[in-house]
This record gives C-alpha cells, sequence and structure tokens, in this order.
C-alpha cells in the first residue's frame, strides 16, 4: 500500500479510537452527545478552573497599565478606533493615557506599532464594548482587555496537555506536570493577566507544538498540512516572534513525508501526497499575512520595522552586546532564567535570593535528569533497545525549538538593548515538557504518581510564595 | 456490579480527602507566616491572611462585576477545592 494511503487510514483509524470521548448516548429516541470525562480529563479540567480564578485574581492585582508595554498595546488599538487604520511608529498615544507614561519607552510613539495585528483585531471589540474612550472608562477597557487574555492562556495550558498525551500517552506524570507547570509559570500567568500579544504567541506557538507532535505521530496527510499552514499564517500575525515556525515546521513537514522506503519515490502515490500536502501548508503560510507584510514593506521598506524601531529609539538603545559575547555571557544568561520566573512587567517586583536559589536549584535538577536521560536512553540504544521514533523525533523537536528561540532572542539582542525572556515565551510548552522529563528520568516508576502530585504542589507553593510575598505586598501594602 | 462499586467507592474517597486536603490548604493560605519586602528592601513577616485582607478590601473600583470582592472570594474557595482536587486526583490517579 502506498505510503500515502496507509497515513492516511492511520490517521482514521486514531481518530475513530478518540472519538469515544464523546459517545452518542440515546434518550426516548433523541441522541444526547454524552461526554466520557478521562481521570486526566477531570483533573486538568480542575486545573483549568483553578488557573481560571489564580488569573482572575492576577487581573486584579497588577496595577494599571504596568504590565509590559499595556501602554502601548492601548495606544495601537485607540488608534484603530480612532483614526480606523492600523497604526505606524509615527502615531501618538492618546493623552488620556499622559499619567501611565512612566510604563512606555518611547512616549508618546505607539512604539508597538511594528506589531502584527491579529492580536488587535481579536480584542477590539471586547475594548469598545467595556466603554467609550472617554477616560472614565479607561479602566474598565484595561480590566476587560486583561480578562480577555486569560481565554488564550487557558487555551495553551490544554494545547500543552493534548501535546503531552500526543507524544507521551502513557505517562501521567508528563501529561499532567506540564500543563501544571505552564498553568503555573509565574511570568507566564502574568503574560495571562495583562493586556499583550505575548499571550497569544504563546497560545498560537502551543498549537503549533501540538501540530507538529500530531504529524510526528499521525503523518502529515494533505488536512494536517491545511491545519499546519493556516496555523502559521494567522501565527505570523499575532507576533513576529513565530516567524521561527517556519523553519521548525518545515522540517517536520520533510520528517513525516521522507520516502520510507525510499523506493517510494518512484510512485505516482507518493509525490501527490507530498505535493498536496505541500500546497495545503505553503498557501496559507504565505497568504494569510501577506496584506500585514506588504504594509510592513509599504509603510518601512522591510518586512521587520526594526531599523524604524531602532530610529525611534537611538537616544537610548543600544546592542546589548555581539551574539558571542551574549552567548558566553553568565550574567545574561542567569537575567533571562530570572526574567523567565518572576519580575513581572517593568522589573519592580524582584524576586528574593530564596526564591532565586529555588528557581537555580529546580532547574539544575531538572537539567541533571535529562542528562540521566540521555545516558539511558544511549545505554538501551547501544543494546539494542531503540525508543520509539515518534517520541524521539518530538524530543529532538522540542530541543531544537527551544535552541533556535533561544537563538532568536539573542540574535534581538545583538539590535537592541531590550531583549528578553518573554521572546522564547511561545515554546514554554517544550520547555515545560523538557525540564520535566528530566525530572521523569530521576523518578522510580512507582513513584511517579506521588511524584506528579508533589510537583504540582510545589509549583503552587511556588506561585503563592510569590504572589502573597511579592505582588501584592508590592500593590497593596 | 462490582467495578462500577468500586468505582463509586473510589470517587467518594478521592471526594472526601479533596475536602479534607482543600480545608488544610485554606488554613494554610491564610495562617502562613509570609516574609514580605518593601521598595527599599526591608522585610517583615506577616500572615498570608492579613495579606489577602489588604488585597479584598483595596480591589480596584473601576473593574468589571466579575473583579468584585465576592465572586472572587467565592473563586478563591472554588479555587483551593479544584486544586486539592488536582493533587488527591494525581495521587490517586488508576494505573
Amino acid at each position: 500500500m502506498a505510503l500515502a494511503e496507509r497515513t492516511e487510514q492511520t490517521e482514521q483509524r486514531s481518530e475513530h479510537a478518540t472519538s469515544p470521548a464523546l459517545p452518542m448516548a440515546t434518550t426516548a429516541g433523541r441522541a444526547w452527545p454524552r461526554l466520557h470525562v478521562t481521570a486526566r480529563g477531570s483533573i486538568i479540567a480542575a486545573l483549568l478552573i483553578f488557573t481560571l480564578v489564580k488569573q482572575l485574581l492576577l487581573v486584579a492585582a497588577y496595577p494599571p497599565f504596568q504590565g509590559h508595554d499595556e501602554v502601548g498595546h492601548y495606544g495601537y488599538l485607540w488608534t484603530m478606533e480612532h483614526f480606523e487604520r492600523l497604526p505606524t511608529l509615527g502615531d501618538n498615544m492618546p493623552i488620556v493615557l499622559d499619567p501611565y507614561s512612566m510604563y512606555t519607552l518611547d512616549w508618546p510613539a505607539v512604539y508597538t506599532a511594528n506589531h502584527p495585528p491579529g492580536y488587535y483585531l481579536l480584542v477590539y471589540t471586547i475594548m469598545t464594548r467595556a466603554g467609550t474612550d472617554a477616560a472614565e472608562d479607561l479602566l474598565p477597557r484595561l480590566y476587560a482587555l486583561r480578562l480577555a487574555s486569560i481565554v488564550p492562556f487557558l487555551l495553551a495550558i490544554w494545547l500543552t496537555f493534548l501535546l503531552a498525551r500526543t507524544l507521551f500517552p502513557r505517562d501521567p506524570f508528563l501529561t499532567l506536570t506540564a500543563p501544571a507547570a505552564v498553568a503555573l509559570a509565574p511570568q507566564l500567568s502574568f503574560e495571562g493577566a495583562i493586556i499583550n500579544n505575548d499571550i497569544l504567541s504563546i497560545c498560537w506557538g502551543t498549537l503549533l507544538l501540538y501540530l507538529c507532535a500530531s504529524a510526528l505521530r499521525h503523518g502529515l496527510t494533505w488536512r494536517r498540512a491545511l491545519a499546519f499552514g493556516v496555523a502559521l499564517g494567522t501565527g505570523l500575525l499575532v507576533k513576529a516572534t513565530l516567524t521561527v515556525f517556519l523553519p521548525l515546521a518545515a522540517l517536520v513537514a520533510i520528517w513525516c513525508r521522507w520516502p520510507r522506503p525510499w523506493g517510494a519515490i518512484r510512485t505516482g502515490t507518493y509525490w501527490r501526497g507530498t505535493l498536496t500536502a505541500a500546497a495545503a501548508m505553503l498557501i496559507p503560510t504565505v497568504v494569510i499575512p501577506a496584506p500585514w507584510y506588504a504594509f510592513l514593506y509599504r509603510t518601512y521598506g522591510d518586512f521587520s520595522a526594526f531599523t524604524a524601531i531602532q530610529n525611534l529609539q537611538q537616544y537610548w538603545n543600544f546592542p546589548a552586546g555581539t551574539f558571542r559575547e551574549l552567548l558566553f555571557s553568565k550574567g545574561f544568561h542567569l537575567e533571562r532564567i530570572r526574567e523567565y520566573v518572576g519580575y513581572f512587567g517593568w522589573k519592580l517586583i524582584p524576586l528574593t535570593e530564596w526564591q532565586i536559589r529555588v528557581t537555580y536549584g529546580a532547574l539544575l535538577l531538572c537539567g541533571i535528569g535529562l542528562l540521566v536521560g540521555l545516558w539511558r536512553v544511549a545505554r538501551r540504544w547501544r543494546a539494542g533497545q531503540r525508543p520509539e521514533t515518534v517520541q524521539l523525533a518530538g524530543v529532538t523537536l522540542f530541543v531544537v525549538a527551544n535552541l533556535v528561540m533561544y537563538g532568536a532572542m539573542i540574535y534581538f539582542g545583538t539590535m537592541f538593548l531590550l531583549t528578553q525572556a518573554r521572546y522564547i515565551f511561545p515554546v514554554a510548552g517544550a520547555t515545560a515538557l523538557l525540564a520535566l522529563l528530566g525530572l521523569r528520568a530521576l523518578l522510580p516508576e512507582r513513584f511517579v504518581r506521588p511524584a506528579a502530585a508533589l510537583t504540582i504542589a510545589a509549583l503552587a507553593a511556588f506561585n503563592l510564595w510569590l504572589f502573597l510575598g511579592g505582588v501584592l505586598p508590592y500593590a497593596f501594602l | 456490579m462490582r467495578s462500577s462499586r468500586l468505582t463509586h467507592g473510589r470517587l467518594i474517597g478521592t471526594l472526601l480527602l479533596t475536602m479534607a486536603l482543600a480545608g488544610l490548604l485554606a488554613l494554610a493560605n491564610w495562617r502562613l507566616p509570609i516574609t514580605v519586602y518593601d521598595l527599599d528592601r526591608n522585610s517583615r513577616v506577616l500572615s498570608a491572611g492579613a495579606i489577602w485582607t489588604a488585597f479584598f478590601t483595596h480591589l480596584p473600583t473601576a473593574a468589571p462585576g466579575i473583579l468584585g470582592r465576592t465572586p472572587l472570594l467565592l473563586g478563591l474557595v472554588v479555587a483551593i477545592v479544584a486544586l486539592a482536587y488536582v493533587l488527591v486526583a494525581t495521587l490517586r490517579l488508576p494505573e
């Protein structure tokens, strides 16, 4: 049987296998969908409920407009409302934001104007329905927009669960702790409680990772390729950092459509399937964001607006260093770790010495675990026990995704002083899974469940510590 | 039949343990001593309850109703129970 047909059938079988999650129960001749919640599903549902409340508390806890670039993002939306067009770097913020001008980089310029419009188009209606542009409606609008950020955050958690379940379906530790690690990552939670497009890019990044894992597991049919293309195309309308997924998706596509056996290359079916999948993936990736990139080129003369941003910030901006300097700078990497965990917004809530030690300790443990896991895999490989190819490809993809994203963040630092850890957040699901794979490698099989509960409890306790010891005292005491 | 009874018993056990753990978590969330720092990095120790009280008495007034005192307090109770369920159900996850 041709490879493409086999893949199609495997996918149909796997879809059929997952469909009993929503069986139809017939009651008095009428078919009602009956939801069978699995044990893991109920835990994830409870985790989502917990996270929803946590996010509501965070929305209320952070002082107005103190999230990073909240003023700039509101300025973007305000320009759309008032001028009925996308903003440019030549536009100014509304005067109503003047009391919050200290929480901007280049007041009064709308310095967020280089961002694609995806996030803003999605939340625009929420803003206009929350109030008018009068000064007394500014805060109701702010809180409505903050509340909107909770939705993509919850989606990112659910997608992380799907991602972990796709690659490690029989591992309760990874399928439960990975979504919990995303839900309880303090800085990701912060993104999910302020006005910003990062939270949407995290959600989109996790979706793309899930599609990658799904393609590795079930094959790249034209339908999945189309979903991939639409997700990539719309992703480029969410945030420019998601361009990193272009090479990753290409690698996954090549891996999935690689002729196995090599002889398949001589069959028409292989080429039909591969070319259809390539077109289904490529066309939406190019067509959907094309108007935005045309706008960028027409307005700034390039596809990134980096030069225009550098001109705007020429009085205070300078490169954080060369690529080599940043790559080998211990201080640079430690600062990125601290940013990943805390600081919040304009770095006004520093971590305590103990919180930093706990963070480093946990990361060290995960790192040691990864090395132990790698050593075990190598030893088993030599003994003839190869790990599952899909898992191996998936973990390799996670490593590559993290390295490429981190490299892009360093590269950004060669142009801009304020390169930050949040630029790698779109691969947060992969980062969480890698870290927890490390922890998993250190666990004896009989302790997997208690260790999962303990990990979630530790993450929750760390959050409470930061929230009660840092965030609330900063804003309310 | 026997399997159904076992599942039922397991569920009751999970719920009872969840309520017990939620009680413990609520107690910790109120009584735990927390070291807080001011802007000059001077530290003082407060109970978690005192910090929550300060938060709930100074909630943003311009926020929508869902960010009001009553919904957030109710939400906090729900969140504690949900977290307790996550922990207990993870521990008791079937093999």
